[in-house]
């Protein structure tokens, strides 16, 4: 059962603080001296924002590049993951995207022990979002605030967060106080307005509106240069490339990111390419988020962080190929 | 950036547009993410980008000093193979003279490292004989923009693409090889910015050009000149500045004006009534930014084909004014930095002639050295002075020539002709093999310093990541200067760029701690008191007035006869970086592109009865490779494309012996060459 409590904005730092001597690893948004704000461990709770950042905190879960495991003398060596993690201020449109990240890592027939080992000791600390961001159009899809999946969730109010607790694995009385429903309220409304500032999007039935044959995708194959970002910095891509290393005597069985917009993707034996331009290889990522992953799942696999549209550098933008297959201008 | 934080930012290491990103160490594995607070790259990178940790983190990386034994190398203390190059180096000094000595610096090094190792060849060792690959790249860019404005470097901002209506192209892959600038043109383009295009090949920029000129390589004089005639006969120029900022019209006019849109079309095989739609297109147009790059500068006559360039940009005063001007496109990130450095052999640092003793006195009174007049040697012709015997040692730091320069069958005989040979670099490379002592330097991502990007920006990078082992290059060449009997107390990269603050007028403002308060950078010159330079040449040209050069075209070099009928013509593609030292270390960028090809139209193929993939050999009357054919419609008929990335297809043997005499830059672009079934 779900408790709601508050805690001064005051007292955030020294909660931090008192979290990290209790020996947990917290990761969170940090403020950089030139202005960015990152996703990185926290070692002082001065550096914290509570602010979303470029990157979010998939690569804690699932990094960029990791071993799997090692192979040496003909035994296969796990890697290990000891760490007690805090992903502290982390937003929903990313947790979301773990939610969808273990339907298809952990909830199949097999197990990605990897990506396990890093999830399974990661406690989530949620901010839901109370005002609307550039690119973000999360209230197409789950909104500014998640229903579970957190062990707390903090809502600006003001001078206070209202905090809810899945657990009470977090709260200390020194920091947490109880929540008015006057302050519940508030909450509510704040997480309303996101709705109020933030565009929804024609996303229903998009999936049997989406045409195959359209002109569109060989326009946004034009533009396209092959980057990844839309790939690496979404929360909800999951697909990964693996090759072995060796150092000495020793194998590492390595795994990275991959983008469905890179050539080598789904190129086959004897360079054959069922998707060998930009165009096929868009269709490709526009229908698993919009389609395929609908039919297998139920739902869309896409969080309206904005992500793809603001790291792409020439502005594919998902939300313009949304309302263009509503009916919409391109 | 605060020490305690987990995140560093700094500068991507392959080519010159100067993105930002920082680096996130988690739990032992690292994460880039591209800085949205960057006015260059504005949060964006291109594939490379996002795999410019993987070199870094290779299991190749040399940790250890390396001593040759006989036909293979053993590992030494810093010490020991100190000590040695050291005396080695004082040793073949004393014997032969300060000349027998080359030194090729690196454009993948930062400001402080190239600074210090042009001081040491010229200050210790008592020679010019020091340069680098800015010789292989854009050594005509640099005597062609001084000798037309007086500065060697692009005169706008990359931000000047925003608002520019005609963006003209000659030579440059730009999404390939400058990709965040060439995404900037495409937005640019879809905002209604018109582009023109001049390039052999229908390249992704090409494709989406309002008009794509498609010529055969090395014509771009005649098209230019062509366009420049069409713009003073119907009056499209801007007479106020040719007046009033401008020097040489005249010569200029009267020899331009046999390059009628016919004579242009008969050279380069551009229809005519392209040249002259182009030539309206740019007439009507306000402000025109140029972009060029390898496609214009590698050429028997480069630094004149950058002058064309200027003198086209002229013509309408398209230089020193918001959203136009002429942007050489620079491939290696810090080659602007390592020229601007002086590690090239006529230039000592901020462009100084070394002959002009009255320019040079300023600097030498600080380095309390005298300076040789004379000019040493280029990095090519190190190579024909070692094959000779009149060069006896190299110092080669973060540079492959077995690679990517010309005639490589040449470079490694003259590497073997040496007494001595010292590399310095991340890896084992091919050039490195020839090596007595190979020295491990760290890489961009485990250092302090700073570099210098195609529009004059100083970006202070900072270590993101920590390999033991591995030294500064800065700091190897200070060490081996106290072993050779100097008191260099360099204790830190900002002590160098100190020095430089006083040294190279262009960057006398930006000190270490500017640049701290600036993390995305200054744009040179900086003053002392820290302005920065947005555009160049505003109210009057670095060298007073504008210089208009009557440039013509002097043929062929290399004409195609019935036994070579194809121009062979060289690049690089999007996946790969120089002779892919760093690409192939990393897995997708590797996967991407895994092997050499040669990119043949599909009509001279059918001709020819070559099928895509089969194995074919390429011919010159230089050398021949085996390679893959690429059918392809989007290359030229009568021209063969191979990239210069494949050590195991070593394109740079095919190439012919000419240079521009000029800026002494190879003719890698035009050789003539058949292909042959196997």
């Amino acid at each position: 059962m779900m408790k709601v409590y508050k805690i001064s904005k005051d007292k955030l730092k020294a909660y931090l603080s008192y979290l990290l001597n209790k020996g947990y690893s917290i990761y969170g948004p940090v403020k950089t001296t030139s202005g960015d704000v990152i996703f990185s461990k926290i070692e002082d709770p001065e550096h914290f924002v509570d602010e979303k950042s470029t990157n979010g905190p998939k690569s804690v879960v699932f990094p960029e590049r990791e071993i799997i495991f090692r192979y040496r003398e003909g035994k296969i060596i796990e890697e290990k993951s000891d760490e007690r993690r805090i992903l502290f201020g982390t937003r929903t449109c990313e947790i979301e995207g773990f939610r969808m990240l273990d339907d298809v890592l952990l909830k199949g027939k097999y197990k990605d022990i990897s990506y396990e080992r890093k999830r399974s000791n990661s406690i989530i600390v949620n901010f839901a979002c109370t005002k609307a961001c550039k690119y973000g159009f999360c209230t197409t899809f789950q909104g500014p605030k998640l229903k579970n999946g957190f062990s707390l969730q903090f809502i600006d109010i003001g001078d206070d967060y209202l905090v809810e607790a899945m657990n009470e694995e977090l709260i200390v009385p020194e920091y947490f106080t109880e929540a008015s429903e006057e302050d519940i309220k508030k909450a509510e409304e704040n997480i309303n307005n996101v709705y109020k500032e933030m565009e929804q999007l024609p996303i229903k039935d998009i999936e049997k509106k989406i045409k195959f044959n359209d002109e569109i995708w060989n326009k946004l194959g034009n533009y396209c240069i092959n980057c990844g970002a839309c790939n690496y910095s979404c929360p909800t891509c999951f697909c990964f490339d693996v090759y072995d290393v060796k150092i000495g005597n020793e194998i590492l069985r390595i795994r990275e990111w991959d983008s469905c917009l890179l050539e080598g993707f789904s190129r086959l034996a004897g360079f054959n390419n069922p998707r060998k331009d930009n165009a096929s290889r868009l269709i490709q990522r526009f229908y698993h988020k919009l389609v395929y992953h609908k039919l297998n799942y139920g739902y869309y696999l896409c969080t309206g962080c904005g992500r793809c549209i603001e790291q792409c550098p020439v502005n594919i933008d998902i939300r313009d190929v949304i309302k263009y297959f509503s009916g919409g201008e391109l | 950036m605060g020490n305690t934080l987990n995140v560093n930012l700094t500068v991507c290491p392959f080519c010159s547009v100067g993105c930002s990103f920082y680096v996130v160490k988690n739990d032992g594995s690292y994460e880039i993410i591209p800085a949205r607070g960057s006015p260059v790259n504005e949060g964006k990178l291109c594939i490379k980008g996002w795999h410019a940790l993987d070199f870094v983190l290779s299991k190749d990386r040399l940790l250890k000093p390396l001593i040759r034994r006989g036909n293979s190398f053993i590992e030494a203390s810093w010490n020991e193979a100190l000590d040695i190059v050291a005396n080695k180096l004082r040793e073949i000094r004393d014997k032969y003279g300060p000349d027998s000595i080359g030194f090729i610096s690196s454009a993948k090094a930062t400001n402080e490292d190239n600074y210090i190792f042009q001081k040491f060849a010229r200050v210790i060792f008592g020679t010019n004989n020091v340069d680098h690959c800015a010789r292989l790249c854009h050594s005509s860019t640099v005597e062609g923009l001084i000798r037309a404005f007086g500065t060697g470097a692009m005169t706008f901002s990359i931000s000047d693409i925003d608002n520019a209506d005609l963006i003209f192209i000659v030579g440059s892959n730009t999404t390939e090889h400058h990709p965040i600038i060439g995404s900037k043109i495409i937005n640019a383009v879809k905002k209604g910015a018109n582009l023109i295009v001049i390039d052999p090949k229908l390249t992704k920029i090409a494709s989406l050009a309002t008009i794509h000129l498609q010529n055969l390589p090395g014509t771009d004089i005649p098209i230019l000149n062509a366009i420049a005639n069409i713009l003073i006969k119907e009056n499209y120029v801007d007479w106020e500045f040719i007046n009033h900022r401008t020097e040489g019209f005249d010569e200029f006019r009267k020899i331009i004006e046999k390059y009628t849109p016919e004579y242009a079309s008969k050279i380069s095989e551009v229809p005519e009534k392209q040249i002259i739609e182009a030539a309206e297109l740019y007439g009507k147009s306000k402000r025109t930014i140029f972009f060029y790059a390898m496609g214009v500068t590698q050429h028997i006559q480069g630094t004149e084909t950058v002058e064309a360039i200027a003198n086209l940009a002229m013509l309408k005063g398209n230089v020193g004014r918001e959203s136009t001007g002429v942007g050489p496109l620079r491939g290696q990130n810090n080659v602007q930095g390592a020229s601007d450095m002086g590690a090239l052999s006529d230039f000592l640092p901020g462009y100084v002639r070394v002959w002009d003793s009255n320019a040079k006195e300023r600097i030498e009174k600080i380095w309390n050295a005298k300076i040789p007049e004379k000019p040493g040697l280029t990095v090519t012709e190190m190579f024909e002075a070692a094959l000779e015997g009149r060069l006896k040692a190299m110092y080669i730091i973060g540079e492959n020539p077995v690679v990517s320069d010309p005639h490589p069958e040449l470079v490694r005989k003259a590497l073997e002709n040496l007494e001595f040979l010292v590399v310095q670099d991340l890896f084992l490379t091919e050039t490195a093999k020839y090596a007595d002592v190979i020295l491990p330097a760290k890489s961009f991502a485990e250092k302090k310093g700073t570099f210098t990007s195609t529009e004059r920006r100083i970006q202070k990078v900072h270590p993101v990541v920590n390999i033991e082992g591995p030294l500064e290059d800065w700091k190897i060449i200070t060490l081996l200067a106290r072993r050779l009997g100097y008191d260099w107390n360099y204790e830190d990269s900002d002590d160098i760029l100190r020095e430089i603050n006083l040294v190279v007028p262009q960057y006398a403002g930006a000190t270490p701690e500017r640049l701290e308060e600036h993390p995305f950078g200054l744009q040179w010159p900086v003053t002392r008191d820290g302005k920065e330079t947005k555009i160049l040449h505003k109210d009057r040209f670095t060298r007073g007035l504008g210089k208009f050069h009557a440039v013509e075209w002097n043929g062929y070099v290399e004409t195609r006869d019935s036994q070579y009928p194809f121009v062979l013509t060289t690049g690089g593609i999007y996946y790969h970086w120089c002779s892919g030292v760093m690409t192939i270390r990393s897995h997708i960028l590797y996967r991407e592109a895994p092997e050499a090809y040669v990119e043949i139209n599909v009509e001279d193929a059918k001709l020819l009865n070559i099928k895509n993939g089969q194995y074919v050999k390429v011919k010159t009357k230089y050398g021949e490779v085996k390679v893959k054919a690429m059918i392809s419609e989007d290359i030229k008929r009568g021209v063969l494309f191979i990239p210069f990335h494949y050590s195991n297809v070593p394109v740079n043997e095919l190439i012919g012996y000419h240079k521009d005499p000029i800026s002494r830059i190879p003719e890698y672009k035009v050789v003539a060459a058949r292909i042959e079934v196997i």
